[in-house]
């Protein structure tokens, strides 16, 4: 995987769900190595559907989505689910931790999936835990979390691997002001000190400051014939 | 805790419905050394075994698919998040066929120690020809059809879209 290449070029993206709603009408879009890019715009423009596709959960219509100077969606399975594992960290809009997983085992997850050796894995994940000041509940099941304590987890979690991208889908929707204001510094330090790339997905004004770039998206267009049909 | 620790975790964690296809193979597993202990035709015998045997795969096979297939739709959104994470497919794969088989077998143990339970009634009864072979073939045949019962939801878990699994 290049890193020194762009981290995200999108070229001409397209996106249909049916054959009503067409997303992005052929957006282009580049995220350089170390640049904090927040995509916002209002519901349904599809900002979850853009991480999912640089993420390569899912795939254009039409277009193409590099990473790294790849195309996910012309990768193996495996290649693919091996990028993510060790060079994206994702934070999902509702976080899903594995709840028969304790709190610390949730954040050793991708690690186990990126191949760290034992020692690595559990060094890193009790430092993330105790970062994120849950050491005193990492024997805990998600059940037993609040919802910004489950936000957290599903954080620390992504920035396990210390991945070279980070995308984050309204990362701070659970979380109190007090954590927030800890939190948005952490990211922009996290990209700036680290260089690392990170793509935030957001509805708020506030956390969209804090980026070096704003991309805004589009409505979505509806395809009329097809309406009519 | 590491990727056989993360396996283990999902093989062990039997439900209801894993029950019911340890039950479920058991009860089919005993019925097929029961009736293989009783003979037809001495010229029939090998077509005898063979028809159990294959009846009894059927059974197997379609009961831990659907025990499996019940796994899965519990597990859709776990199993997508493992593979947003950055699962494998073979990690997927494994989770579900390790499951069926350690349900399949435990099935058949269960099944033969039932069977036993039954021969030794029979014994008593009439004349019964209850062979290890025959012990053999059918634990074999339990654990080919939990196999293939658990490779089917395994193959449809492994390729499970995963923005929709994890939207739940």
């Amino acid at each position: 995987m290049n890193i020194e290449a762009d981290a995200v070029r999108i070229r001409g993206l397209h996106k249909m769900f049916g054959n009503t709603v067409q997303l992005f009408g052929g957006l282009n879009m580049a995220v350089k190595s170390g640049e904090f890019v927040a995509v916002t715009g209002p519901t349904g423009t599809g900002k979850s559907t853009l991480i999912n596709l640089i993420s390569g959960l899912d795939f254009p219509t039409k277009g193409s989505v590099e990473v790294f100077g790849k195309d996910l969606s012309k990768l193996k399975e495996s290649e693919r689910a091996s990028i993510r594992a060790k060079n994206i960290g994702i934070v999902f809009q509702n976080t899903h931790l594995i709840s028969k997983l304790t709190v610390i085992e949730n954040v050793e997850l991708p690690l186990i999936f990126s191949g760290s050796s034992d020692k690595d894995r559990e060094k890193i994940a009790a430092e993330m835990v105790e970062f994120i000041g849950l050491s005193k509940k990492k024997h805990l099941f998600p059940n037993s979390l609040s919802a910004g304590e489950i936000r957290k987890v599903g954080i620390a979690r992504a920035l396990a691997t210390d991945p070279a991208l980070l995308l984050l889908d309204e990362p701070t929707s659970d979380l109190d002001t007090s954590t927030v204001d800890i939190l948005l510094p952490l990211l922009r330090g996290y990209s700036y000190l680290h260089n690392r790339t990170i793509v935030l997905a957001t509805n708020s004004l506030k956390l969209a400051k804090l980026a070096s770039r704003e991309i805004r998206l589009r409505w979505p267009e509806l395809v009329v014939d097809a309406i009519q049909d | 805790m590491n990727t056989t620790d993360l396996l283990f975790r999902y093989i062990k964690e039997l439900r209801v419905e894993s029950s019911l296809g340890v039950i479920g193979a058991a009860a089919s597993i005993a019925v097929c050394l029961a009736a293989a202990s009783t003979r037809p035709m001495e010229s029939n015998v090998s077509a005898y075994q063979f028809a159990l045997s294959s009846i009894t795969f059927l059974i197997v096979a379609t009961l831990l698919s659907l025990c499996m297939m019940s796994e899965l739709l519990l597990k859709r959104q776990e199993i997508g998040i493992l593979r947003a994470l950055g699962a494998g497919k073979r990690f997927v794969m494994a989770i579900f066929l390790s499951k069926s088989i350690l349900i399949g077998t435990l099935g058949s143990v269960v099944g033969i120690a039932f069977a036993y339970v039954f021969t030794i009634i029979t014994n008593v009864i009439g004349q019964t020809c209850y062979s290890g072979e025959s012990i053999l073939r059918t634990l074999t045949v339990g654990s080919a059809g939990s196999l293939a019962g658990g490779l089917y939801v395994a193959i449809k878990a492994s390729r499970l879209n995963i923005v929709e699994t994890i939207r739940g």
